[in-house]
């Protein structure tokens, strides 16, 4: 995912939008957690590489109560590190 | 209509057909009701991923979609949630990973998978090229083979979204709704057969050798 994003962004930002949707942020009491868009998000970090405005959705979820993980606990799917 | 956009009817189809097929196992695992599936994952209420008992198959939650694999034969499933816990619901790159997977006891694709593959066989969920699959399904969707899974909810969102000073969408919907309405609303815009689709679908199929449809499976 890392080398897709290096190798053409604009390519990998058009597909990942049509495969997963918007970058889903749910806000949360004043803290912001992803709530879909992991894989992304930390791929675009790891690259460099800005993630486009437009693929990000803030939700406010002020008030509810789930449980979070920060990143270094999160589990990567398959194929997609 | 041409044959390969047919075959992709089909394939949705049987991806709606596969995800009935394996949920009522997810629900199990998961100790809910099946239309409780959705909801455990999206309020983090059940294990990320693990097997699904008595099967060779494995599931992995990700997003609003659960990615299920036979570690036998390699048929792959992902599961497109729709709304209030529906599976009739389904994305092209959801598609394209179960055609490319798909073996007996499920339908096997062998022109679509000629179609959209990257490379040669052997294939697995990333085997199918994504950029070859949009021309066909934006041919169907203008064709009016596919339809939103819930326009009303789509609707509710887009009314309570503005666009922060940052350029980001900000959805602030109503404190009052239920939370599951509120996560209903990310996945409402998600595709189901249209009507139109459906009629596509059957016309095919009945043209179709009847030894080649309905296709059961015991998983």
């Amino acid at each position: 995912m890392v080398q897709e994003l290096k190798t053409d962004p604009a390519k990998f930002w058009r597909e990942a939008l049509a495969k997963d949707g918007p970058i889903e942020i749910w806000e949360i009491n004043g803290e912001r957690w992803l709530f879909n868009g992991n894989h992304r998000y930390q791929a675009a970090v790891q690259a460099g590489v800005d993630i486009p405005t437009s693929h990000i959705k803030i939700v406010d979820k002020t008030g509810l109560t789930i449980p979070t993980w920060r990143f270094d606990q999160m589990t990567w799917l398959s194929g997609l590190k | 209509m041409d044959s390969i956009e047919l075959g992709v009817l089909e394939a949705c189809h049987e991806v709606v057909l596969r995800q009935r097929e394996l949920l009522p196992y997810l629900a199990e695992t998961l100790k809910v009701a099946e239309d409780r599936v959705f909801y455990t994952w999206a309020f983090r209420q059940c294990k990320q991923h693990g097997d699904l008992a008595g099967t060779d198959w494995v599931y992995f939650f990700h997003g609003l979609e659960c990615d299920l694999k036979n570690v036998t034969d390699g048929r792959f499933l992902r599961i497109d949630f729709g709304p209030h816990g529906r599976v009739d619901t389904f994305s092209a790159w959801g598609v394209l990973q179960f055609v490319m997977t798909s073996i007996p006891p499920w339908p096997e694709f062998p022109q679509l998978k000629a179609c959209f593959a990257k490379g040669a066989p052997p294939f697995d969920q990333y085997s199918g090229a994504l950029d070859k699959m949009v021309p066909i399904w934006d041919r169907l969707e203008a064709k009016g083979a596919f339809e939103e899974a819930d326009p009303s909810l789509v609707e509710l969102e887009a009314q309570h979204t503005s666009r922060g000073p940052d350029g980001l969408r900000y959805v602030r919907l109503p404190p009052e709704l239920p939370e599951e309405t509120q996560v209903d609303c990310s996945v409402a815009g998600r595709r189901q057969l249209s009507r139109y689709g459906l009629q596509l679908l059957e016309m095919h199929l009945t043209n179709r050798c009847p030894i080649t449809r309905g296709a059961t499976s015991t998983v």
